[in-house]
């Protein structure tokens, strides 16, 4: 005979996600991007990418066997997503031991030493590129121009990123050093044919890989949608084109990936809100009077820091308290 | 004995920056070189000797209500002396220090041992203790000064260590790169006496 | 009763810390000021090699000069001006001298104080950028990446700094004056 009562402890509904099955969703709506990326930029991109993945995993494999003594947990696919995040936030030149650095800081600094996955202040992909951009600005800063070559960096034309072009002349210059490398149209930038970031350049294949994430309900549309709006009023307001500047830069990639973390970013709708509208904020005004010519990066972790803070005063009041 | 103790007792046991977490802010501030390092930490140990003598001295003779003012006069006094004689006969290192050197007066090493040691111990004593602490003080930012120094301008004293295709990570002489050094390396120094403890 | 007994061992203290401190001071003094006499004079000097003496005068303000000299040469003739700047860098003032001759050349540019990051901004410092400057006029003072007249290198990963620098310096030669009734 069938039991058909069974007894067990709430929570009694339960959904198949699990921390592996979003992480590795989110790793596939990753790949269009990555691939946009390599393709454009040539195979260094792709060493830079998995140079980023492996030195992610080893870190959290040794840091959590042999430093903290904690249960090593890369099945997850935490490690692997942050390594993917942070190189497609990387220059496509960038020499290779940068990269693993930037790795081995996102991990160990920004999430080991915190606690680990679920205990991290900071969007670790994020502080490994806030490091490397604080310790080698040169290298980090040098852009490839796209389909210049496909052999290693040093070959490849270098070029000004078009926030960078957008920022030279709003200091009162009239030229640009590199000729044939002027600013990019909207659709240019909206196929990802202008210099960058590698998984940044290509607005089509993320907003591929988002609407993915958005119908396996691992994204909402919170925070994208009003960080994005955000910068598109406050680049108006600012006098610069708004469809420019949404696809300029990493604001794609950090408004739908990083924007969206489950652990970085406040928990309820309302909080979401106001973290895509701060970010957007923060974004535009480093953009248009700060001295960095691209702001996505540090107004995503600037709110990362008031998270605990929005999370406290959206938190929805239970019944009947007061 | 206890005079050697008192002394010895500021570089490990008692470690002004790693143990006791006093003076953070000049050692993050001057950390990031072994030359500012050495420079800031000398002149706090003349200014923690000196005062500790002092304070020693009339610690009997002190009313309790006013202490901490005149704690604070006895210590100014010393810092303005150093910061007078820096600047008339090592203006460069005096102009590398800056800020810091008048704000020795603040730096809570040396109210802490006016408070903790001075006031309540001979005056033999507590020159031994002002001088101990103040050179573990030293040695504390000249170690830290090293790690940043050679991390971040691949330089040791001024001096090229690293070769020369090295590229400087830069993150380590900002301040950032400060407190994360200096977070890592308490992270260390609890470890290591948890493991001298089994 | 209380309260005369504190005060009166609170001013011995203090009476006594002053006496030490003046006796440094008198003691440090002479040293001390020479040591910044001569900072100054340094400076100058190296922004206007051939000066024999400067003297005191006041730039328009459109220049942004926040103080001035005359440099003279030994036969007490006028050669040039040495103006000092203090534009905005990457971080606080950074303190330019700069040294201009009778025909608005710069004949030189040293950076008396700044608080630039080390190992980036700081190498404003260096002589390959700051003897860019050299014999140059307003026109050509710009950087290379800003307009393709500029004669000025930026210093790489550092444009800020170098900006503020070019900047400050084409300022004061487009507006160059002195401020009549002076």
């Amino acid at each position: 005979m069938e039991p058909t009562l069974v007894v067990s402890t709430s929570p009694h509904i339960h959904t198949k996600d699990s921390i592996p099955r979003i992480m590795w969703c989110v790793v596939i709506s990753l790949l269009p991007a990555g691939a946009m990326g390599v393709w454009i930029f040539g195979l260094h991109a792709l060493w830079v990418i998995l140079t980023c993945v492996v030195a992610a995993v080893l870190t959290e494999v040794v840091g959590q066997k042999f430093i903290f003594g904690k249960p090593v947990t890369i099945h997850d696919g935490s490690a692997v997503v942050t390594g993917l995040l942070l190189a497609y936030t990387l220059p496509p030149g960038l020499p290779l031991w940068a990269a693993g650095v930037g790795s081995v800081f996102a991990i160990f600094i920004a999430k080991l030493v915190f606690g680990g996955l679920g205990y991290n202040i900071f969007n670790p992909a994020l502080i490994g590129r806030a490091v490397l951009l604080a310790a080698w600005p040169q290298q980090m800063t040098t852009w490839t121009a796209p389909f210049a070559s496909a052999g290693p960096a040093p070959d490849a034309l270098s070029c000004a990123s078009p926030l960078a072009i957008v920022k030279a002349l709003a200091a009162g210059g009239t030229a640009l050093t590199t000729p044939g490398t002027g600013l990019p149209s909207v659709l240019d930038m909206f196929f990802g044919r202008c210099a960058g970031c590698i998984g940044e350049i290509s607005a089509i294949a993320l907003l591929g890989g988002a609407i993915f994430l958005f119908i396996r309900k691992i994204i909402t549309w919170h925070t994208p949608l009003t960080f994005i709006g955000t910068v598109a009023i406050m680049s108006f307001l600012f006098g610069r084109n708004p469809l420019f500047e949404i696809f300029a830069g990493g604001l794609f990639l950090g408004a739908f990936f990083m924007a969206t973390d489950m652990v970085t970013v406040p928990i309820t709708g309302w909080g979401k809100i106001i973290f895509g509208i701060g970010a957007g904020v923060l974004t535009a005004l480093i953009r248009n009077v700060g001295g960095y010519p691209e702001g996505v990066c540090y107004s995503i972790l600037l709110m990362n820091a008031i998270t605990p803070h929005i999370d406290r005063v959206t938190m929805p009041k239970k019944f009947g308290a007061r | 004995m206890s005079i050697l103790k008192d002394f010895t007792k500021g570089f490990i046991k008692e470690n002004p920056v790693f143990v006791l977490m006093l003076g953070m802010c000049p050692t993050l501030a001057t950390s990031s070189s072994v030359k500012n390092g050495i420079g800031m930490g000398l002149a706090a140990t003349f200014v923690l000797a000196c005062s500790n003598v002092i304070i020693s001295a009339i610690r009997k003779t002190v009313p309790n209500k006013i202490r901490i003012p005149v704690f604070i006069v006895v210590v100014a006094t010393f810092t303005t002396i150093v910061d007078l004689f820096m600047e008339a006969y090592v203006p460069a290192l005096h102009k590398e220090l800056g800020v810091f050197i008048p704000l020795i007066v603040v730096n809570c090493i040396i109210l802490a041992r006016a408070e903790m040691f001075a006031q309540k111990n001979p005056i033999l004593n507590s020159a031994a203790d002002g001088l101990g602490l103040g050179l573990g003080f030293t040695l504390t930012l000249a170690f830290i000064g090293t790690i940043r120094e050679i991390l971040g301008e691949g330089t040791w004293y001024g001096m090229q260590v690293m070769p020369s295709d090295y590229k400087p990570f830069l993150l380590a002489i900002l301040a950032p790169g400060g407190f994360i050094c200096l977070g890592l390396l308490m992270g260390l120094m609890v470890r290591l006496q948890k493991a001298a403890k089994k | 009763m209380d309260v005369v007994k504190l005060g009166a061992y609170l001013f011995f203290i203090s009476a006594v810390a002053a006496a030490a401190l003046s006796a440094t001071s008198s003691f440090t003094k002479e040293r001390i000021e020479q040591n910044r006499k001569a900072k100054i004079e340094a400076s100058f000097r190296e922004v206007m090699p051939d000066a024999a003496k400067f003297e005191p005068c006041k730039l328009v303000k459109e220049t942004g000069a926040v103080d001035a000299r005359k440099a003279v040469d030994a036969a007490g003739k006028l050669i040039g001006y040495v103006a000092q700047l203090e534009p905005s860098g990457y971080a606080d003032k950074i303190v330019v001298v700069v040294g201009v001759d009778l025909d608005k050349h710069v004949t030189g540019v040293s950076i008396a104080r700044d608080s630039e990051t080390p190992g980036l901004g700081k190498k404003i410092n260096l002589p390959s950028f700051r003897d860019q400057f050299k014999s140059k006029t307003a026109a050509d003072v710009r950087l290379k990446k800003d307009a393709p007249e500029g004669k000025i290198d930026a210093i790489t990963a550092a444009t800020i700094s170098s900006r503020a620098v070019t900047d400050a310096i084409r300022k004061l030669l487009d507006n160059f004056g002195e401020e009549p009734g002076k």
